[in-house]
């Protein structure tokens, strides 16, 4: 266990003393403040922000992650060769990199939002950056982890990104319009539910004034997912969509032959 | 391969799920009529459609009901259930095959066809006595309506 | 000086007036000639007066079928106990004046009222209070009279069967003024109602419209308000219909409005506010009609246009931090729009004559897309849309060409203030 925290520790220095973590906090603190300075309406602001939660953050977490997933692969390999287990070298680099990621974004989003004083969508904002930055990096991870050029991994770590927060939706939307005949209002609603950036997404917007603009299919989301088992229910899909490709991941770092 | 057709089971187990062919409660005072669109309220007028592919459209008349049928053109085949509620019994909605119709200018209905759905014929014939007016059954209303 | 004329001419009057009109002035209280207003009523002849002390009557089923006039002093207070209607009125020339009528059943094989007026002619209520009533001022195959200044306050609730506040059936030239309304199904009803005038009223927190127009021509509304409605306005099959200097507001849910118009045509709607409503207009099968000088600000919708409203005209008016502006389900547009104040516009005035050197385009792909089918706006402030939406604006292909307003304006066009009503 100590070995486990001097590694993340070391990891985490060696991440700071990259100026890419620094250049990326800084601009989500001036990105997020020039927001909040700039509209005269909250509720744009946050609006605004929501997009560089669901969409800056999981670009920017994978493309970070895998970078430094290939850039210390020596290190890394250096150190299965001491006697460390496979499965603290792994957690170590994961917890290091999720935990600085989301660091950046405390900081650079939720920070300003604070000193702001917005209110309880500070929450949900913090829970979906967060686990969206758990989820990306998982992935990001598993995926580097699959390749072995730099290359093809960062550009299937970025063709997830481009999945989940356009292709995805774009084939919800073709199979709405192509079967608008029958009533799929509930399937539409499962499948968009399915997708972390959509539940992040929805989640932080029906706490805004904007749901009762989406009609029944909002009043029902708000009966679904507005109360506290809704929130504990979509967290639990967030939970499992970072569980999954992280024990993946593990399983195939400790069979790999590096 | 195995991956792919795990996803068509699933797809195709929430499609079998989502197509009952049930109809469904009007929800008075939340829900929409389908064809002018405002609340449906009064509860002696309610009307369902259900199509073939399962899909429920809600009416605050039954003059609506059959005013939407004959405006999108909807072949009997696209309909599996056409349901109203009848004005001596509010709370359940029939069959329109079941009930029986009246018009009556003494008894006004919501969209102005002065045509009120009764559960059965006696119970339209009771009322005729203090109102008047002509009694139909689904076939022959949808005919009057239709060229009102 | 006037005050000493005042005095002087005051016996006169007096005399005047008592001795042109032949009218008795009944008294009705528990200490008066007539203990009960039925038996007062029944004792009475054209043109005299009933005046109705302060109390509790429990009564109901009046009925007056002469031409009097009932008044009550502060607080004279008709309650039915949920039995029956309280006063039906079948003759012409009756006035009732400053009486408070409660508790009317609700019944399902009929509709019972607070006041009822059948088949008369000049009938005025006025500064009544209607409190927990089905139906409360009730007015049938009648005409030339008036509803003034009541106060009018139902406990409908969705779950329960509910009535409408002032309702007209098939009447003629109805005044409708300066009332307060809520708590009923629909706030005021016109149906087959014609030449009537409605001018302000507060409606507000009815269940269904605060204001409802069904085969109704040739009606006009200015000066209402409309506030936290199941939907503001309903106009339909209707035509002629002026709406003027209204205000809609606070008209917010997932099914609502603030002016729905269904199939209506040659109307005009002009100087209104349209404020946080989830739908400013919703417009369906609209022709020929004029929406010039309103504003439209904080609303989700501005205006839904289907496509089959044709040869409708909509200038001059502010669109103000609305989520969309303008919003079709076709690809078609037969409508104008010019000289509109859009506040997303962002186009350049190099003449500096206040109108915008670029046409603009006030509606856009995804707001086409929920129209067309609500359960897309699942897809709201995703990237998707806002790509689908930045494309559509470079090149337009779904949405139609010609909704394009040529000069918009690039400054407000109407003042921003408007009444305030607390």
């Amino acid at each position: 266990m100590n070995n486990n925290l001097r590694i993340i520790k070391f990891i985490i220095i060696d991440i700071i003393k990259n100026k890419w973590l620094t250049t990326y906090t800084l601009f989500l603190l001036i990105l997020t403040s020039v927001i909040i300075l700039f509209s005269n309406d909250s509720n744009k602001a946050i609006i605004s922000l929501t997009n560089v939660v669901l969409i800056l953050i999981p670009l920017i977490t994978v493309t970070f992650t895998s970078m430094h997933y290939y850039n210390s692969k020596e290190f890394i390999q250096m150190l299965l060769t001491q006697p460390i287990e496979r499965k603290s070298v792994f957690i170590a680099e994961f917890s290091s990199l999720s935990i600085s990621l989301t660091m950046a974004f405390l900081i650079g989003v939720i920070l300003p939002l604070i000193f702001n004083g917005f209110s309880i969508l500070i929450l949900y904002m913090i829970i979906s950056g967060t686990m969206l930055s758990l989820i990306f990096c998982a992935f990001s991870i598993l995926i580097s982890i699959s390749f072995d050029e730099k290359i093809k991994g960062v550009g299937v770590s970025i063709f997830l990104w481009l999945f989940f927060s356009v292709i995805y939706d774009g084939i919800v939307l073709y199979i709405y319009f192509a079967f608008n005949s029958y009533p799929l209002e509930n399937i539409v609603l499962f499948l968009t539910a399915l997708n972390p950036v959509d539940i992040s997404r929805i989640l932080i917007l029906l706490k805004l004034e904007i749901s009762s603009l989406m009609g029944y299919t909002g009043a029902n989301l708000q009966n679904i997912l507005g109360n506290k088992t809704g929130l504990l229910l979509s967290l639990s899909v967030l939970v499992i969509w970072a569980l999954t490709p992280f024990i993946i991941a593990l399983k195939k770092f400790n069979k790999k032959n590096f | 391969m195995i991956n792919k057709s795990y996803i068509i089971v699933f797809l195709l187990c929430l499609f079998f799920l989502s197509c009952g062919l049930e109809p469904e409660p009007i929800k008075y005072g939340k829900d929409l009529c389908s064809h002018c669109n405002m609340k449906i309220m009064d509860k002696r007028y309610g009307a369902e459609l259900v199509t073939a592919k399962g899909k429920i459209h809600k009416f605050d008349s039954p003059e609506c009901l059959i005013d939407y049928i004959h405006q999108n053109s909807l072949p009997a085949s696209d309909i599996a259930a056409t349901l109203v509620t009848g004005f001596n019994e509010p709370d359940k909605l029939i069959n329109t095959s079941e009930a029986a119709f009246i018009i009556s200018p003494k008894l006004p209905s919501p969209m102005g066809a002065f045509l009120t759905a009764f559960t059965n014929t006696n119970e339209a014939k009771k009322k005729m006595e203090e109102v008047g007016g002509e009694l139909f059954d689904w076939n022959s209303v949808k005919t009057k309506i239709i060229n009102r | 000086m006037k005050i000493s004329r005042l005095i002087f001419f005051l016996p006169i009057f007096i005399f005047f007036n008592f001795s042109n009109l032949v009218s008795r002035d009944i008294l009705v209280g528990s200490n008066r000639e007539y203990k009960d207003i039925k038996s007062a009523i029944e004792n009475s002849v054209n043109g005299d007066r009933i005046i109705i002390d302060d109390g509790i009557y429990q009564t109901n089923g009046i009925i007056i079928d002469k031409e009097i006039t009932v008044s009550g002093l502060n607080s004279a207070i008709i309650d039915a106990q949920n039995i029956s209607e309280a006063i039906t009125i079948k003759s012409s020339n009756v006035t009732i004046q400053g009486i408070t009528i409660k508790n009317i059943p609700v019944g399902f094989m009929k509709d019972y009222a607070g006041i009822r007026i059948e088949n008369s002619k000049k009938v005025t209520i006025k500064q009544c209070r209607f409190v927990n009533n089905f139906f409360a001022v009730y007015l049938s195959n009648s005409d030339s009279s008036n509803v003034i200044s009541n106060v009018i306050t139902g406990n409908a609730s969705s779950e329960s069967f509910s009535g409408n506040g002032i309702h007209l059936w098939k009447c003629n030239t109805i005044n409708i003024d300066n009332n307060y309304i809520s708590g009923h199904r629909d706030g005021i009803y016109l149906e087959f109602a014609i030449n009537s005038v409605i001018t302000g009223n507060y409606s507000e927190k009815n269940l269904r419209y605060g204001l409802h127009f069904m085969f109704s021509e040739g009606n006009s509304y200015r000066k209402n308000i409309f506030r936290g409605n199941g939907a503001g306005v309903a106009v339909m099959y209707t035509k002629r219909v002026e709406m003027t200097e209204n205000i809609f507001e606070d008209n917010w849910g997932p099914s609502s409005y603030g002016l729905l118009l269904k199939d209506i045509s040659k109307s005009r709607i002009y100087n209104n506010m349209f404020r946080k409503n989830t739908t400013g207009i919703y417009s369906e099968g609209t022709t020929y009609t004029i929406i010039e000088n309103n504003i439209f600000s904080s609303n989700g919708w501005a205006i839904k246009i289907l496509g089959n409203c044709n040869y409708d005209t909509i200038i001059n008016n502010d669109f103000l931090s609305n989520t969309f502006d303008i919003s079709t389900n076709s690809h078609l547009n037969d409508n104008y729009y010019d000289s509109n104040f859009w506040d997303r516009y962002n186009g350049y005035d190099l003449d500096r004559n206040l109108i915008g050197d670029v046409p603009y385009r006030p509606t856009s792909l995804f707001s086409t897309l929920v129209v067309k089918s609500p359960e897309a706006i699942l897809l709201v402030r995703s990237f998707l849309v806002e790509l689908f939406d930045l494309t559509e604006k470079i090149m337009p292909s779904v949405i139609p060409e010609s909704l394009t307003d040529n000069h918009p304006s690039m400054v407000m066009k109407n003042k921003k203030d408007y009444i305030q009503y607390d």
